[in-house]
């Protein structure tokens, strides 16, 4: 059984740092280190700030959902959010090469995303939400963490 | 966040305190630009008290750092003290290419 903790809160600014503490909280519990726990806690940053920013400009201000679950070694990060969602298509991926005066500024956090997690990917679905499916892998030799598995 | 400007004789050392994100940037980058608009060459952004940086925060760097080069092409923005967990952000994203970084103040100052 997996465990699966989750948070759902207005999809403000304001809330962000929260989602970043307690996707730390669960990382430390499925038995990460501080390197592994810093890694996820960006990428959730990333996460959260591009629903903030994207997922309901222009239309009723909503919600955004983190939640996180183990499976085997896996940790899941899941960031919901019922609005327009995320189009990661119309972010150009940045030149990470290019001269100062070539750098463009957009895109930074999608490329941490990537780099950070060893998983990451877009589900878009009318119904149960727009999600950003994040996946962290927990090396073996943890030991006794709270978010565990039973077969 | 916290920011403190101590004016030096080559430079302006910039101690970054807290966490650098999308609600913070902002006043990162708005001070930084206001030392260049003054007139500063030189920049020292220390971040040993930094304790989270996200892509708003090397966004806001990097921005004043095009600023400054095109303003004064021989200027810089350095990097000092920054903890090893930030570093790596700034190299998955390339800015070890944009950047120098220093281990101690007094090396990112004298190398200005």
């Amino acid at each position: 059984m997996k465990q699966i903790a989750e948070l759902r809160v207005a999809a403000v600014s304001e809330n962000v740092s929260l989602a970043i503490d307690c996707a730390g909280e669960w990382a430390r519990n499925a038995g990460f280190d501080e390197h592994a726990r810093h890694q996820i806690q960006v990428a959730v940053d990333e996460a959260c700030a591009n629903v903030v920013q994207h997922a309901y400009a222009g239309i009723q201000p909503g919600e955004m959902g983190v939640s996180c679950c183990l499976d085997g070694q896996d940790l899941i990060i899941r960031v919901r959010d019922w609005g327009l969602g995320f189009d990661p298509s119309r972010t150009p991926e940045p030149d990470l090469e290019a001269p100062l005066g070539e750098r463009s500024l957009g895109g930074l956090g999608l490329v941490l995303i990537r780099k950070l997690m060893d998983t990451a990917y877009f589900v878009f679905d009318a119904e149960r939400g727009n999600e950003l499916v994040m996946v962290k892998h927990r090396e073996r030799d943890h030991e006794n963490p709270k978010c565990s598995e039973t077969p | 966040m916290e920011i403190k400007a101590e004016t030096m004789k080559r430079c302006e050392l910039v101690t970054v305190s807290g966490r650098v994100d999308s609600v913070t940037a902002p006043d990162l980058e708005k001070a930084l630009l206001g030392l260049i608009q003054a007139g500063q060459k030189n920049i020292v952004v220390n971040l040993r008290n930094t304790e989270f940086i996200s892509s708003a925060g090397l966004k806001a760097l990097l921005s004043a750092l095009m600023k400054l080069r095109k303003s004064v092409p021989a200027g810089d923005l350095v990097i000092s003290e920054i903890r090893p967990e930030l570093r790596e952000s700034f190299d998955l994203v390339g800015f070890d290419r944009l950047f120098q970084f220093y281990t101690e103040d007094v090396h990112a100052v004298g190398s200005l």
